[in-house]
């Protein structure tokens, strides 16, 4: 039995975990404080993670009924993140498995995402695992534990990009939510925004560019009323179409058995139709997560962290978390 | 009573152990602010030095700030998850008072707070005269006083010499945690310890550069 520990972004959240069960899930959202600033502050979230970490383990052991003791290791997010968040939940936990003498498994926030749609059923492989959220945009080969970076985003994060036209239109923070439900019975072709694609052939994800033309537009002209709904739903369908359109790009070139869409945007009931209507026409199979694992989660954490033990994984005390991860944008190590 | 006592405000990484009031061991380690990987493999050895087991220990005293927000977090994150783990007390220390409660003259004690502002507070005879306040740093380097001790007085030397000609800026070490040990042991025996980790809290001081943007100070 584990408990997991994630505090990378702006949730802190803890899950007690055993053999593939999600015992209990916790997960406090920080999301009130940000929309003053329409997004997150670092130090804010960092000193929130703090004031709650404690709070929140209590919780989580007593829904699940266990006491700390019955702890026998402990998964912390490790990379990647915001370093200041990161390094609350990690420092915890790494003091917590010390204190208890237990072992400590640190799990990639990305990869954890991935598997959040195994939960509760067997994935089949080669899979392509797909993240998409606020802060990523990534997409993997997977084959068990290991995973391949085949695609990511070059510039902002597909839930980024819908966060920032939402800052843009005062709709408030996140974006993606307000923008789903803004968007209802608006016509997603009144705008015509094109699918991005990259010049060097490369199947990377790019949403600056589709940013900044809607950005552009909403400079341009008074986007209200009406028009707002249909200017919504159009940009909603052009992050969708792009995201579509690299999927149907990685299968062709990568040949996978199966498909899992991950991450807080695959909460988007539009994602969700789409990826489904394109998995069934390729005959792949399709995981999504439970809609409690699409954003960030403690449960995925402890999910594929006893994967990792079982497969012999461990942190030892020097052990500290990064900012980045081989599907951060801008890292080198990234093969084609 | 044996007390886990460290500092992680500065980049003065500290560790110590004692036994009441005595001192067992101290690690000290001037490698700045590297506190997330080095503050557990410093303890873990430190306990092994001394033939201790983490089991042994009765109390973890630690800095609560002010000083650097991310080593005041991870120390924290740390002392809470022992606390929880071990069942042991937590015992508070301001950062300040484990450099500046053992002076004797009138001593300003500052710890570099980036942005144009130092941590401070001042000391005489063994008691803080004032509260521990985010000052700028002429602020700082006017205070009316003999001595002056910290990271702060040693970064702003020049302008402290020139805004008190007749002060001293104190050499002395500034690796706290035999200082935090001590400090604790006193809250200890006056029964000011933190049973409950859920309830320690971090001193900062000053507000996020986002919110002191927004709504100023």
């Amino acid at each position: 039995m584990l408990l997991a520990i994630e505090t990378s972004c702006d949730e802190t959240a803890a899950a007690v975990v055993h053999q593939g069960r999600i015992l209990s899930s916790v997960v406090r959202s920080q999301v009130d404080l940000f929309k003053e600033f329409g997004g997150i502050v670092p130090e804010i979230s960092s000193r929130r993670h703090l004031e709650l970490i404690q709070v929140i383990v209590e919780e989580t052991l007593s829904r699940a009924g266990k006491g700390i003791e019955d702890m026998e290791a402990v998964a912390a997010t490790k990379k990647p993140g915001l370093i200041g968040s990161l390094l609350v939940g990690y420092s915890y936990a790494k003091a917590l498995a010390y204190g208890l003498g237990v072992s400590l498994v640190g799990v990639d926030h990305l990869h954890a995402h991935v598997y959040s749609a195994e939960i509760g059923r067997k994935f089949r492989f080669p899979l392509l695992g797909v993240v998409v959220s606020g802060g990523h945009t990534a997409a993997y080969m997977v084959e068990g534990l290991s995973f391949r970076v085949v695609a990511r985003t070059r510039d902002d994060a597909a839930g980024e990009a819908l966060d920032k036209v939402a800052k843009k239109l005062g709709l408030g923070y996140p974006g993606g939510p307000v923008i789903e439900r803004m968007a209802k019975g608006g016509d997603p072709y009144a705008y015509d925004f094109p699918v991005v694609r990259l010049k060097d052939g490369s199947l990377d994800f790019s949403y600056s560019g589709l940013k900044s033309q809607a950005i552009r537009i909403i400079e341009r002209e008074e986007v209200k009323g009406e028009k707002l709904r249909d200017f919504l739903a159009s940009f909603q369908r052009a992050v969708m179409d792009q995201i579509i359109d690299r999927l149907d790009a990685l299968v062709e070139r990568y040949k996978p058995a199966s498909l899992a869409v991950t991450g807080g945007v695959s909460i988007n009931s539009h994602l969700r139709e789409r990826v489904e209507k394109f998995s069934a026409q390729k005959g792949l199979a399709l995981y999504l997560p439970e809609k409690r694992f699409c954003g960030d989660n403690a449960a995925m954490i402890g999910y594929l962290g006893e994967k990792l033990l079982e497969a012999g994984y461990r942190e030892d005390l020097f052990s500290t978390p990064f900012p980045r991860t081989e599907a951060s944008k801008g890292v080198k190590q990234f093969a084609k | 009573m044996k007390i886990l006592a460290w500092d992680t405000s500065t980049a003065y990484p500290s560790v110590a152990v004692l036994e009441a009031g005595g001192l067992l061991g101290e690690i000290n380690l001037n490698i700045g602010l590297f506190h997330s990987s080095h503050l557990l493999p410093t303890v873990d050895y430190l306990l092994r030095l001394l033939s201790l087991a983490k089991e042994d220990i009765n109390l973890i005293a630690a800095t609560i700030g002010p000083g650097s927000f991310t080593g005041i977090r991870v120390g924290l994150s740390a002392a809470k998850a022992l606390c929880f783990s071990l069942k042991i007390p937590f015992a508070p220390v301001i950062s300040l008072d484990a450099l500046g409660l053992k002076e004797m003259g009138k001593t300003a004690v500052g710890i570099d707070a980036k942005k144009g502002e130092v941590f401070a507070a001042v000391y005489l005879n063994g008691k803080r005269e004032t509260q521990p306040a985010s000052l700028s740093v002429e602020e700082f380097a006017s205070l009316p006083v003999e001595v002056f001790i910290g990271d702060g007085a040693l970064r702003f030397r020049e302008l402290i010499k020139s805004k008190n000609p007749g002060a001293k800026i104190s050499r002395r070490s500034l690796f706290s945690a035999a200082e935090v040990g001590l400090l604790g042991f006193e809250l200890w025996k006056r029964d000011q310890v933190i049973e409950d980790p859920r309830k320690i809290y971090p001193l900062y001081l000053r507000a996020s550069d986002a919110e002191i943007k927004k709504w100023g100070k």
